[in-house]
């Protein structure tokens, strides 16, 4: 946003640059207007699950209570209040980081959340790694060149991607790679028995080369590889069909044209003009991707026992133990908002035509 | 082979070989034979019984939510595009709302207020639809709010829901049916993953998800077909539904050429 890159396009409009930042600003407080209010009805909805799934109360005071026990825990838990001042001291709590506590280990939701989180990070992140490892090169490729084999056995592996369910594959990958091959460890969490290694970041692997131990890092990549292929076989399909549009959208567009008719070097092309011009669509996607996984690899974790957050979620449900529940539905429901937003914002900065 | 798929769900009864649910105690855990096609489950159930069974089940339960669900999505969306102004806006927002959560955690807070179970789960199913069909119907109806005809239809003295009924969702059949297709084979997705966590269908009742669920454990030993056989008949009706939409595109193309 420098006068400079404004001032090359609109010669003769003088105060462009401001006019631009002013858009700018209001672009983005609109944009975090709408964030905010998505919260707040995401709030509002765990907030009126809390009350449904049959209120605190009972478990509090357990079954064998007089009325007047029940009156005096209501009093104590602001039950009697109005239903809006009840949401308001939730809503504090919840910024104040207060998620409520499990009832079977006693816990704060926040620690158990914070605990499980890094194992859920460490393989969202692995997987989307390797999806855009194989899926945009192959993306860019099938866009080169259409029904090529690149655009064959993406579109097929696309097409069997979202067919399959992400925790049969899994399974699939445990028959195959475990029992039959024996080429991976078998599907106990992050590394077996073995012990995990200091933890500075909680991602063992980064933890593991930290420490300087090579070893406990193979193995802790060697427990990734089967969830994160997993993941990243049944997520990708979207970041392959959006790379290649986005390729050929810009491959067909007049300045590619232009380019070669001005005789410039295919492979210059291919990375001075077309990638940067196809990454935006491509960043967003795979943001996107990556705030979705947060939340939407519980099935992938509870194959492989990962002690991710989805799995905390799950084994919280067996015991109608809701706080943890809600707590990881507001977490990631949370983090994918935000990473959406921060998706758009990047997009916009990316892309100086969507200033305009 | 969806053809296939279906009459395996609606006549399937008559095929299975085995009651789903009358267990043989003394055969557990047998492999694959003539006797027992998909091999017997840890109860002694019959796999290939219960794979056709599950059939209709998730069919029944994915096509019920997404009609509830599609319909009334597809009525606010065709709302939304004609009225357009403030509850235009409402829509939208409860479209990002509902959107932001992950699909399977959202049926987790659903259950956790009111229980699972096959009908709550048609809702989850349905609830999760809406924001699909509103956000997609109301885009392609948008660019009808100034159109002649409906200004016509106005001046006819034609009442707003009425418009929105006879001359705006008339405009948006295939999309609707494309997108039918579509979160149909999403929605047997959804109801075999809610059933693999236990909290979609009961077992012992045959489903997909549950049937993957109860051979999980053995898979380690080696003991592949409780689970990989209902994950067949997952992928090959979703497979099969999706192909559905593939040739309807391709016939729009054709016929829009």
């Amino acid at each position: 946003m420098t006068s400079e890159d404004t001032d090359g396009l609109h010669i003769t409009k003088k105060s462009t640059g401001s006019v631009l930042a002013r858009q700018w600003i209001f672009y983005l407080v609109k944009r975090l207007g709408i964030l905010l209010i998505v919260l707040l009805a995401v709030s509002i909805l765990t907030f009126s699950v809390t009350r449904f799934a049959g209120t605190p109360l009972y478990a509090a005071v357990g079954v064998y209570s007089t009325d007047e026990m029940i009156a005096e825990r209501k009093e104590k838990m602001g039950l009697n209040k109005p239903l809006w001042e009840q949401y308001t001291s939730y809503v504090s709590g919840l910024m104040r980081g207060n998620l409520g506590s499990s009832r079977r280990t006693f816990t704060p939701v926040r620690d158990e959340i914070a605990d499980r989180l890094p194992a859920t990070a460490e393989l969202v992140i692995f997987a989307v790694g390797l999806s855009i490892f194989w899926a945009v090169p192959l993306g860019a490729l099938a866009a080169f060149k259409p029904r090529g084999w690149a655009d064959r056995i993406g579109s097929s592996l696309g097409q069997i991607g979202v067919s399959v369910p992400s925790f049969w594959l899994g399974l699939l990958f445990i028959y195959l790679l475990y029992y039959l091959l024996g080429a991976l460890p078998a599907p106990f969490g992050r590394l077996g028995g073995a012990d995990p290694p200091a933890s500075v970041t909680g991602f063992y692997t980064i933890d593991a080369l930290l420490a300087g131990d090579l070893g406990l890092f193979g193995e802790a990549v060697r427990y990734l590889i089967m969830p994160a292929l997993t993941l990243s076989f049944t997520s990708s399909p979207p970041i392959f069909s959006v790379t290649r549009s986005a390729v050929s959208t810009v491959l067909g567009s007049q300045f590619v044209e232009a380019a070669r008719s001005y005789g410039i070097p295919r492979r210059a092309i291919k990375f001075r003009h077309v990638a940067p011009n196809a990454a935006p669509p491509v960043i967003n996607i795979v943001a996107m991707t990556f705030g979705y996984l947060i939340g939407g690899a519980v099935l992938v974790e509870v194959v492989f026992s990962w002690p991710g957050i989805g799995t905390y979620a799950v084994q919280a449900m067996d015991f109608s133990d809701y706080d943890p529940v809600l707590g990881v539905v507001l977490l990631s429901a949370t983090i994918y908002v935000v990473v959406y937003f921060l998706a758009d914002l990047l997009q916009f900065l990316l892309d100086p035509r969507l200033r305009e | 082979m969806l053809v296939f798929m279906l009459v395996i769900a609606i006549f399937g009864p008559l095929f299975a070989p085995y009651d789903p649910l009358e267990p043989q105690p003394m055969n557990t855990l047998a492999a694959p034979s003539w006797a027992h096609w998909f091999g017997t489950d840890d109860y002694g159930f019959d796999v290939f019984s219960r794979v056709i069974y599950a059939a209709r089940i998730d069919f029944s339960l994915a096509l019920l939510g997404v009609l509830i669900g599609g319909g009334i999505g597809s009525l606010l969306g065709a709302f939304a595009a004609y009225r357009g102004g403030f509850i235009d806006s409402v829509l939208l927002r409860f479209v990002e709302i509902v959107q932001s959560f992950p699909v399977l955690l959202f049926a987790l807070a659903l259950f956790a207020a009111i229980g699972g179970g096959s009908r709550n789960m048609v809702l989850a199913i349905a609830i999760v639809n809406i924001p699909m069909y509103l956000r997609i119907i109301r885009s392609t109806l948008l660019p009808l709010r100034t159109a002649e005809f409906i200004d016509a239809a106005r001046c006819a003295g034609l009442s707003g829901p009425s418009i929105v009924i006879k001359h705006f969702i008339p405009n948006a059949k295939g999309q609707i049916f494309s997108l039918f297709v579509l979160t149909c084979a999403y929605a047997i997705q959804i109801i075999a993953g809610l059933s693999f966590i236990g909290l979609g269908v009961e077992p012992p009742h045959p489903e997909w998800g549950s049937m993957i669920n109860s051979g999980a454990g053995y898979i380690m030993l080696g003991v592949w077909w409780p689970s990989i056989f209902p994950g067949l008949a997952i992928v090959l009706s979703v497979y099969a539904v999706n192909g559905l939409s593939r040739e309807q595109m391709t016939g729009q193309l054709r016929g829009s050429i």
